[in-house]
């Protein structure tokens, strides 16, 4: 089992109960939660994808770092997991926001709960 | 100018003109009337042009070049186009008068963009500018069935439905079609399904049914023949003559244009002296006479009680067609003139009626021939020419057709038109009774004659079917030019003798004509020297010299026309609970509707939105490991 | 030709400068709409396409470019089009949020358009959804906050999927960049293709409204205000079309030729597409509320459109294109009006609405043109696309032919209710009680200009011919029209 092998195993794992915990859940902090474990497990996949055994940190030390560029680990992964990361972020908060104003509307946090029950049109 | 340009380009600048100005209805229906006096006129100078043509080239690539729309004028075209034109003109002068305030429909503009359809579709060279002008003809008709009522909107639901069914299969087989001769051209399609009947005889049939579906659709034919009674019974009543009329036509027309020359030219089985397909065609049209005679027997609504009419003259006219002999082909074109003019003169005196009484069931009615007698005349004159007596008009073209039909040897359907046309005076004549004759009600005492604009029209159609009875040649002379373009030959037709398909059995209506006023002439002189005549009142007829009023009962009717054919009606009802394809068809809308709110449901309820996402996954999977 | 980044940089800057404003927010937001409008319309008018914009200088694949393409620079035209005529029909005030929230959709419809790298797509695809949700949920009812969640965990789900579909991507291609990767496609092995393009097509097929992944759009589009309906429609509906044209039918394609590079897969789309086509229009038949009918109608136009893209020849691309446009135009003028009769008459349903027509003719027959276009009937825009589709499709495999059939069975289905609704418009009205409030003349007269273009483009199809034919000539020659932009000298 290498190293690689363990991360991708791993990420996939907790993208699939991430995805189980979308599915079958009502409540929507409970989904709001699997969300996060998809993303989380989406971020550790990315990183696996740019993982090199035996790979060094791919930032340039010394003068002689740059002979070493075929053993680093590719580094466009961990931006891209950076960025993922902030967008998680901005997803969770807003949709905790919008979680608040549903709780005050609907009186429920159930993600079934009835949504036309009253007409309350502004425009 | 163009003269073809001007044909289309005039209906449709006055519908933008008339939209602008519709709260002046007089002004409308007169500009109405102008357009359709212009049009006929200009009609009437194109005969024997028939090199005239139009055409304009979109910027739209199809089959590899652009796209070119074009009008010709062809025998046929200009036959069904100018007497489309007469109509509607004589109509229009109706019209002028109809729509008062009460009355008014509002609908001129969207009339006037019918008729700019009317002649892009007669005179279409191309499938495209055929299907454009055949779309633009099936929608505006919505609007004028629906004219903003409600319960017209519902007629007008069925009428829409039943057409759209026909346009998507008019497009499915023009593209089909177009693809086997890669362009739009009609002529030229004509001869590639020719050659497809020859290779491949099931694609063929295919490609023909689609185009016959769509144009039995809108002639109403078997087994699309239930949409009349409603649509024509809602729309507005001067409109009502143009759509059973006119638009009945254009199934018809369809069918002579394209069906017909593919029938005559393919390579068919035989089924004894016409080929199979048209033989089918036959034997729906004699379904569909025999049906609509039937069931126009039953009506209590005289608006429906005629559309089951227009059905079935429309049902003698496609068996004429489906003959596919000379004498079939000048009956059926003969019909639809004559069909024109007499359910005109029909629909306008019960259009009359109605305008004066406001009440459409006929056994509300009666006795109107003491306070409506013009009216009573044409009425009386147009179901004589529609019953096929002679000297007048209709006398000539059923004559014909059954001719025809016993000349091809077809048994069956002679018996289906003959037991139609006459089973034809059960209806007629019920009208007659129950509206004109009988008992005049209380309640229409005061009512007066017709107006003067609405009774012009009226005596010009009953002159013209007196006319047409005697000398045919107005009719059969363009006919012969129609059939020459087929490629029929024809000898020229004479102004006053008919040259039918039996040996021997030439008519000379002149000679006719003179027995029926020898015959009149007895009549009225036996009338004369008959002895003193005692005016009574009309109570007195039905109470036999009786005063209800001295037993403190009101005079009351004693003309009861309600379940005038019971038992009939008890005869042929299971036959009909069998084959009613309206059933299926509302049963079909109402599974629709089901289907809708059940879907509508699904997304309001939403509560599986992410099951359904993993399940179009899934799709994916499955469908990219096939 | 850096300046091609203002389209996304100044609106931006105006979400973030509308937290502060108040009263001036409205001004901003039309000045900014109306320079993306005219700054987009003049660079589809010069001579200088196509062009790949390297950004900060760091040329592609290293780093992010912006392609300029006919196709591209013409939907953002249309793009920014809804959103200036979405500004021009909001009623009443709206707080900053509302604007700050509507420039930061502006800017990331405009990228998602522009971009020519996979990972940036999807960043500004994220946008849109916080946008979209935000604006969905602005009026603060129990209507729209749920539409809005659900939208949201819908979204987000499925553009985790397309997530990992970037990361396989980069891992087995090693580059981001769309150019790049279409060129590179072949070396990839069936297999891993195949689960690159399912991957991909979650994320995107739930901002496309296909089905099954579009059970958050009646919920949405009813929710949200008219306004809201023109910017999901106009501006999210046309980049999705784009989206189709640039990861399927370019990124994916054999050998440039606009054709997907997994048959069975196209296959399942056209499948997809049938079922969209056949649910929407059957569940709108009988729909009471006018806008839930016409966000049926809008998931069905998308199935038609995503048919006509993935049949793969010319005549049915160029019918695709068409549609688009027509579509665009069609439903615009259905959703402004709807915006005015809703609040004109008080009630959701179109059954209460009688009598409008009569009153204000002209919207009630620019309603009557949309409806006709919409339907595909002659002399009015939608048909030329519909035709040249189904013309398209005669010559494809038997998926397209049931297709047709499907396409023609629910034309009349879609016949009928549009009509309906159209002319209930003109019945007359029982009560003579005037309604609540009155039109507003601005929105009509958008409406009618809009509806003498479709009339216009109906009756002469050549109007937008040649824009459609550049447009499709690129798809169908990808690699010299796309790639060979970005990596000159590459073929």
């Amino acid at each position: 089992m290498t190293m690689s092998n363990i991360f991708l195993i791993s990420s996939t794992s907790l993208i699939f109960i991430g995805l189980f915990g979308v599915l079958t859940r009502k409540n929507i902090v409970k989904i709001l939660l699997s969300l996060n474990i998809i993303e989380t497990g989406i971020n550790l996949l990315l990183v696996a994808f740019g993982y090199k055994e035996g790979g060094k940190v791919p930032i340039l030390t010394s003068s002689d770092s740059i002979n070493h560029l075929g053993n680093m680990v590719d580094p466009v992964p961990q931006a891209l997991v950076l960025t993922s990361i902030v967008i998680g972020l901005g997803t969770t908060a807003f949709a905790l926001g919008l979680t608040i104003r549903y709780y005050k509307t609907h009186g429920t946090l159930n993600i079934e709960a009835n949504d036309e029950e009253e007409v309350t049109a502004h425009e | 100018m163009n003269i073809m340009l001007m044909l289309l380009v005039v209906p449709l600048i006055t519908a933008f003109l008339t939209m602008a100005i519709l709260k002046h209805q007089k002004t409308v229906w007169t500009i109405f009337l102008a357009v359709s006096g212009y049009l006929s006129y200009a009609l009437f100078t194109m005969y024997g042009k028939w090199d005239l043509s139009w055409s304009i080239e979109l910027g739209f690539k199809m089959f590899g070049k652009n796209v070119v729309l074009s009008l010709i004028n062809s025998p046929l075209g200009w036959f069904f186009a100018f007497f489309a034109s007469l109509t509607t003109l004589l109509i229009a002068m109706f019209s002028i008068a109809y729509n008062d305030e009460k009355h008014d429909s509002k609908t001129a503009p969207i009339w006037l963009l019918l008729i700019f359809s009317n002649i892009g579709i007669f005179f279409a060279k191309d499938w495209l500018m055929f299907f454009i002008m055949w779309e633009a003809m099936s929608t505006t008709a919505y609007f004028i069935i629906a004219h903003g009522k409600e319960i017209s909107a519902k007629a007008a639901k069925f009428y829409l439905s039943i057409s759209l069914i026909g346009t998507s299969t008019l497009l499915l087989g023009i593209i089909l079609v177009s693809r086997l001769s890669q362009t739009f051209d009609i002529g030229v399609s004509i001869d590639s399904l020719v050659k497809l009947f020859s290779t491949n005889y099931s694609a063929a049939l295919l490609y023909i049914g689609l185009f016959i579906t769509t144009f039995l659709i809108k002639s109403a034919i078997f087994p699309f023949y239930m949409w009349p009674s409603k649509a024509y019974a809602e729309s507005p009543d001067d409109f009502t003559p143009f759509l059973s009329t006119v638009m009945s036509k254009y199934g018809v027309y369809g069918l002579i244009l394209f069906i017909l020359p593919i029938l005559a030219k393919s390579d068919l089985p035989m089924f004894g002296k016409i080929s199979q397909p048209a033989y089918m065609l036959a034997v729906l049209g004699a379904i569909t006479s025999v049906l609509a005679t039937i069931l126009a027997i039953f009506q209590t609504d005289m608006k429906k009680l005629f559309a089951y009419s227009s059905v079935a003259n429309v049902g003698y006219i496609v068996m004429g067609l489906a003959t596919m002999s000379v004498v079939g082909i000048q009956g059926a074109l003969f019909h639809s003139v004559n069909h024109m003019i007499f359910k005109t003169a029909i629909f306008l005196s019960l259009a009359a009626v109605i305008y004066r009484t406001g009440e459409r069931d006929m056994h509300k009615l009666g006795g109107l021939v003491y306070k409506m007698p013009l009216t009573f005349l044409v009425y009386l004159l147009a179901i004589i020419s529609a019953a096929g007596i002679p000297p007048l008009s209709g006398f000539t073209s059923k004559w014909l057709i059954v001719q025809a039909l016993m000349a091809q040897k077809m048994l069956f359907v002679v018996v289906a038109m003959i037991f139609a046309s006459t089973g034809a005076f059960m209806y007629l004549l019920r009208c007659l009774a129950s509206v004109f004759l009988g008992q005049l009600p209380d309640k229409y005492k005061d009512i007066k004659e017709a107006p003067l604009l609405m009774a012009i029209p009226m005596t010009i159609l009953m002159l013209l079917t007196l006319a047409i009875g005697v000398i045919p040649g107005i009719i059969t002379k363009p006919i012969d030019a129609v059939l020459t373009g087929m490629g029929y030959n024809v000898e020229p037709s004479s102004w006053t003798t008919v040259h039918t398909a039996l040996a021997k059995s030439d008519l000379n209506l002149t000679y006719l004509f003179y027995v029926f006023m020898v015959a009149c002439v007895i009549s009225l002189i036996m009338y004369l020297i008959s002895g003193k005549q005692e005016k009574i009142d009309q109570i007195d007829n039905y109470t036999a010299g009786e005063n209800p009023l001295e037993w403190d009962t009101t005079p009351d009717r004693f003309n009861f026309a309600y379940g005038f054919y019971q038992p009939f009606k008890q005869m042929f009802n299971p036959m009909l609970d069998l084959i009613s394809f309206e059933r299926w068809m509302s049963s079909f809308g109402r599974i629709v509707e089901r289907a809708s709110s059940a879907l509508s449901l699904l997304y309001t309820r939403s509560e599986g939105a992410i099951l359904m996402l993993y399940i179009g996954i899934a799709i994916l999977i499955i469908g990219g490991m096939m | 030709m850096n300046s091609v980044l203002f389209l996304i940089v100044i609106p931006l800057l105006g979400a973030f400068l509308a937290l502060f404003g108040k009263k001036a927010n409205r001004i901003v937001a039309i000045l900014i709409t109306a320079f993306t409008e005219i700054f987009s319309i003049m660079i589809y008018l010069s001579d200088k396409l196509p062009v790949s914009v390297a950004i900060g200088g760091w040329q592609a694949p290293y780093g992010i470019n912006f392609v300029l393409t006919p196709l591209s620079v013409g939907f953002i035209v249309l793009i920014n089009l809804a959103a200036i005529i979405s500004l021009f029909i909001i009623r009443g005030e709206k707080e900053y949020q509302f604007y700050s929230t509507y420039l930061v959709l502006l800017a990331a419809a405009n990228g998602i358009v522009l971009t020519g790298d996979i990972f940036n797509f999807y960043i500004f695809s994220e946008l849109t959804t916080f946008a979209i949700t935000a604006l969905i949920a602005y009026p603060r009812n129990r209507r729209s906050t749920g539409a809005a969640i659900k939208y949201l965990i819908l979204a987000s789900t499925a553009s985790s999927f397309l997530l990992i579909g970037i990361g396989v991507v980069y891992k087995t291609l090693g580059t981001l960049n769309i150019a790049d990767i279409a060129s590179k496609i072949d070396l990839l092995n069936p297999l891993t293709l195949e689960l690159i393009i399912v991957l991909i097509l979650t994320g995107i097929f739930v901002e496309l409204e296909l089905f099954p992944f579009n059970m958050w759009v009646p919920k949405a589009y009813f929710a949200g205000t008219a306004s809201v309906n023109v910017m999901l429609h106009g501006m999210l509906g046309t980049a999705g079309a784009y989206i189709i044209a640039r990861i399927l039918l370019t990124m994916f394609a054999v050998n440039g030729s606009g054709m997907l590079v997994n048959a069975n897969i196209a296959n399942a789309i056209i499948v997809i597409a049938m079922l969209t086509i056949f649910v929407s229009e059957i569940a709108a038949f009988n729909e009471k509320k006018l806008k839930k009918v016409l966000a049926f109608s809008s998931m069905g136009q998308m199935g038609l459109i995503i048919f006509g893209f993935m049949i793969g020849n010319e005549q049915a691309l160029t019918g695709a294109f068409y549609m688009v446009v027509a579509n665009f135009l069609a439903k615009i003028i259905l959703f402004v009006l709807t915006g005015e009769f809703i609040a004109m008459t008080g009630s959701d349903n179109w059954e209460d609405m009688k009598g409008i027509g009569r009153k204000h003719p002209v919207a009630g027959v620019s309603f009557v043109i949309g409806s006709l276009s919409l339907m595909g009937v002659p002399f009015f825009a939608g048909f030329w696309g519909k035709l040249a589709v189904i013309q398209g499709a005669m010559s494809g495999n038997s998926f397209m032919i049931t297709g047709i059939v499907i396409i023609l069975i629910t034309a009349v289905v879609e016949g009928v209710y549009f009509l309906k609704i159209s002319h209930t418009f003109f019945l007359k009205k029982e009560d003579e009680k005037e309604f609540n409030a009155k039109a507003r003349i601005h929105s009509i007269v958008i409406a009618a200009a809009l509806a003498v273009i479709v009339l216009a483009i109906g009756v002469h199809p050549g109007l937008i011919e040649n824009n459609v034919n550049r447009a499709t000539n690129e798809i169908l020659n990808s690699t010299s029209n796309y790639v060979d932009v970005v990596f000159p000298g590459r073929y």
